[in-house]
């Protein structure tokens, strides 16, 4: 029998339109449906629409659980159900664990406030909790707090706090989105587990490839309404809606168009950097070329932007040296580094951050413009044509950083860069904080902009997808040591090393069309 | 966005309190230094409506040419001291570990002393008077600053924008006075906002304590100070100058915390 029957259901802020509008599905015992769509589809909302907890208008024409009608629930029985009918499972475990608390009394807290095991028997079922999560060792990881536990095991003990009172729904919204990709399939695969042995989940999820693995059904949001619904695989296989398909197309696939690589303009030879008695780099050399794409791809904590930040002269190296464009670069004191620094720009991870809030995008680019000598005359002329070029147009000149959308923002960090005309750009996961959509546009223009300047790029990624679609070789990280590199095909395609072997079989992909 | 009421009540007070400051003359309904030998310690009304004091001077005269120096004590006090903490607080914040440990361990002992104790210090070493007070009152606030200025600056300075400038080929002059000042200053100056009524308090405290501006000379804590004897007999020597220092606290109080809501989000 259905567990959760959904129909018409409306959430509405009174900010014009509703965010969520007549969405319906439903799901059995033991099913997972995954909601998947952009920014601002009204997914999430939904997910919290199902616990009570949207902070808007709610209507619905129906709302079961269970054959319990949720819309007329008071505030007092929604704490009844929430806990203990419906888990929910949050993205970011670091914000959603208290700081202050241990593990155990996380975990502990759904079983005293519903009172559904005697309290003596309350520490063993934690235990028994956490060992089910498969954390290892859950006597100890109980006592502990929670930034002393990695990430993955933060979102299992997050989980296990959902699982406590034995819930028939889990609502997972974004699970896996903050974690590297072998923690996420572990993540994934204990979902997984719990679906097979009869809970029902909603899996919500900005990624196709994600939900792929674990979904029986797919509903595709955009705008607060579904736009298509069905089979998981008749979705991802065979979609009707258009924007289905545009969602699909997206996802990176194939790989980067051949390079006739120049001379190299980037040398790094054996560079180590320690931080404490921490090795962040262990003897790491690379050369890039001018007109080619290095995929650096590695899980937080290898290395990644540490060599980035190296490279860019912003963190020097414990030893060895970095050369620009023949000449040296990271031995040179800033005084002398100053003047070249044109010639190598960041792309940054959080373009919101990189700029400051307080000016337009007008006095970004031309203070960018002026740096690079540029004669004020032909400075405003000069960022219209860089927005051009990153196909933004000139109205954007008088917005301000936070009335840009994240892509946007993206396109005027790579126009600032452009500025100074460089030779090589450093791009530091430049796409992980945008939509998949965005993301694809992002990634064109940057090939578009290689293509048509020669830039060398270094390219940073923990996304094994993009790597593939973007870089001509690879470089893969592991704890601050180059495990493998080479050509991307080969690399990606016949892996030597065992650590990229486990990295490329975590990797959500979707099934082959 | 429209300021709330209470912040348009507080900006009315604050403005008459200013006009009182520049242009004393135009309100005050005598000279304040003028004693009535046939009216000692007048009650309020008739020709004097906040009555007068034991020399037999109009204490509505006297709160009114107060103003001037109390709020110039109050606020240069606090100018002063945002001065000197954005100086000491830049540097620390730019000048590197030992520069730095050494500042804010410096600024550590001072904040560990009552500012009203360590203003009395500060007195003592600078001589009493209106400057000598003012200053006084400026080196017992510093410390606050330069830790709320070191703090911010470091900041920012870790922020994408200062590394993408520093990417760019921008000196770090440019960077500091073109991103990392503006972008740290929105705090300290809600700070400074509430640390004026702080200050026009120490003011008033240190002349009350005989160690602000010299007699005959109108101040509203030198008032306060005279009043002290006649609570009993005569209220209002005292009440209407610490009407007028409580008055303007509120009102500059009020205003900060607008600032502060609207600043700090």
């Amino acid at each position: 029998m259905t567990l959760l029957d959904v129909a018409g259901l409306t959430v509405d802020f009174g900010t014009g339109e509703a965010a969520v509008r007549g969405v319906s599905f439903h799901l059995d015992p033991g099913e997972c449906l995954a909601i998947v769509g952009e920014s601002g589809s009204g997914k999430s909302v939904t997910a919290r629409a199902l616990l009570g907890l949207s902070g808007g208008e709610v209507a619905a024409d129906r709302l079961h659980l269970d054959g319990r009608d949720l819309r007329t629930l008071n505030e007092r029985a929604w704490r009844d159900v929430r806990g203990r009918r419906i888990g929910f499972v949050l993205q970011d475990a670091l914000q959603a664990l208290d700081p202050l608390r241990r593990i155990g009394r996380e975990v502990a807290e759904p079983l005293l406030v519903h009172r559904t095991v005697p309290r003596g028997e309350v520490a063993g079922r934690v235990r028994r909790l956490l060992a089910d999560v498969g954390i290892p060792d859950p006597e100890r990881r109980a006592r502990e707090h929670p930034h002393q536990l990695s990430g993955g095991l933060r979102q299992r003990a997050l989980i296990a706090s959902a699982l406590a009172c034995g819930p028939e729904l889990i609502i997972a919204d974004e699970p896996t989105t903050a974690l590297d990709v072998t923690v996420q399939a572990q993540v994934l695969d204990l979902l997984a587990g719990l679906r097979a042995a009869g809970t029902a989940v909603v899996l919500i999820s900005h990624d196709l490839a994600v939900v792929a693995r674990l979904a029986d059904r797919i509903a595709v949001m955009r705008d607060g309404t579904i736009v298509e619904q069905g089979p998981a695989e008749r979705i991802l296989t065979d979609p009707g809606d258009p924007y289905t398909k545009a969602l699909l197309a997206a996802v990176p696939e194939g790989t980067a168009p051949p390079a006739t690589p120049g001379p190299p303009v980037l040398q790094a030879r054996s560079i180590t950097k320690r931080f404490g008695d921490r090795t962040a780099l262990g003897d790491v050399s690379f050369d890039l070329h001018a007109g080619e794409t290095l995929g650096l791809v590695g899980e937080s904590g290898s290395g990644k932007t540490t060599l980035a930040r190296i490279a860019l002269g912003l963190l020097p190296a414990d030893s060895g040296e970095v050369t620009l464009t023949g000449e040296p670069w990271s031995a040179l004191p800033e005084r002398l580094r100053r003047p070249h620094r044109h010639r190598i720009q960041p792309v940054p991870q959080d373009p919101a951050g990189a700029f400051d809030p307080r000016h337009t995008v007008a006095r970004i680019l031309t203070e960018a413009l002026a740096v690079a000598g540029t004669p004020r005359a032909d400075r405003r002329d000069r960022a219209a044509d860089l927005l051009r070029q990153v196909g933004l147009g000139p109205e954007h000149l008088g917005r301000r950083p936070r009335q840009l959308s994240g892509g946007q923002r993206q396109r005027v960090a790579i126009a600032r860069a452009l500025a100074s005309d460089p030779a090589v750009l450093v791009c530091d996961e430049p796409t992980s904080a945008l939509d998949v959509s965005v993301q694809a546009e992002i990634l064109a223009l940057l090939g578009r902009l290689q293509a048509e300047h020669g830039l060398a790029m270094l390219f940073i990624t923990h996304d094994l997808a993009v790597v593939r679609q973007v870089a001509h070789r690879v470089m893969v990280l592991k704890d601050g040591d180059v495990v493998e590199s080479g050509p991307a095909a080969e690399v990606l395609a016949s892996p030597e090393h065992p650590y990229t072997r486990t990295l490329l079989a975590a990797a959500p992909r979707l099934p082959v069309r | 966005m429209r300021l709330s009421r209470g912040a348009l009540a507080a900006a009315a007070v604050g403005l008459v309190l200013l006009a009182f400051a520049l242009a004393p003359s135009l309100f005050s309904p005598h000279p304040p230094y003028r004693a009535d030998p046939d009216a000692l310690l007048a009650p309020p009304g008739g020709g004097h409506p906040f009555g007068t004091d034991q020399l037999g001077r109009d204490v509505l005269a006297r709160v009114i040419h107060g103003a001037g120096t109390s709020l110039a004590m109050g606020f240069g006090a606090t100018a002063l001291a945002l001065a000197a903490g954005l100086v000491l607080g830049l540097a620390a914040a730019l000048g590197g570990a030992p520069v730095r440990e050494a500042l804010m361990r410096a600024m550590d002992v001072l904040l560990s002393c009552p500012g009203l104790l360590l203003a009395l210090v500060a007195v003592a070493l600078i001589g009493p008077g209106t400057t000598g007070a003012t200053l006084a009152v400026a080196v017992a606030a510093t410390p606050e600053y330069a830790r709320l200025v070191c703090a911010q600056v470091r900041t920012v300075r870790t922020s994408g924008y200062v590394e993408a400038g520093t990417a760019l080929g921008q000196s770090r002059p440019a960077l500091v006075l073109r991103h990392v000042l503006p972008n740290a200053l929105g705090p300290v100056l809600v700070l400074a906002t509430l640390g004026v009524g702080t200050a026009i308090l120490y003011g008033a405290a240190l002349s009350f304590l005989g160690l602000g501006p010299n007699p005959p000379a109108a101040e509203w804590g030198a008032q306060l100070s005279d009043g002290r004897d006649f609570l009993e007999s005569a209220w209002w020597v005292a009440f209407f100058p610490g009407l007028a220092i409580t008055l303007t606290v509120v009102v500059v109080n009020v205003v900060g915390r607008d600032l502060r809501r609207r600043y700090l989000r």
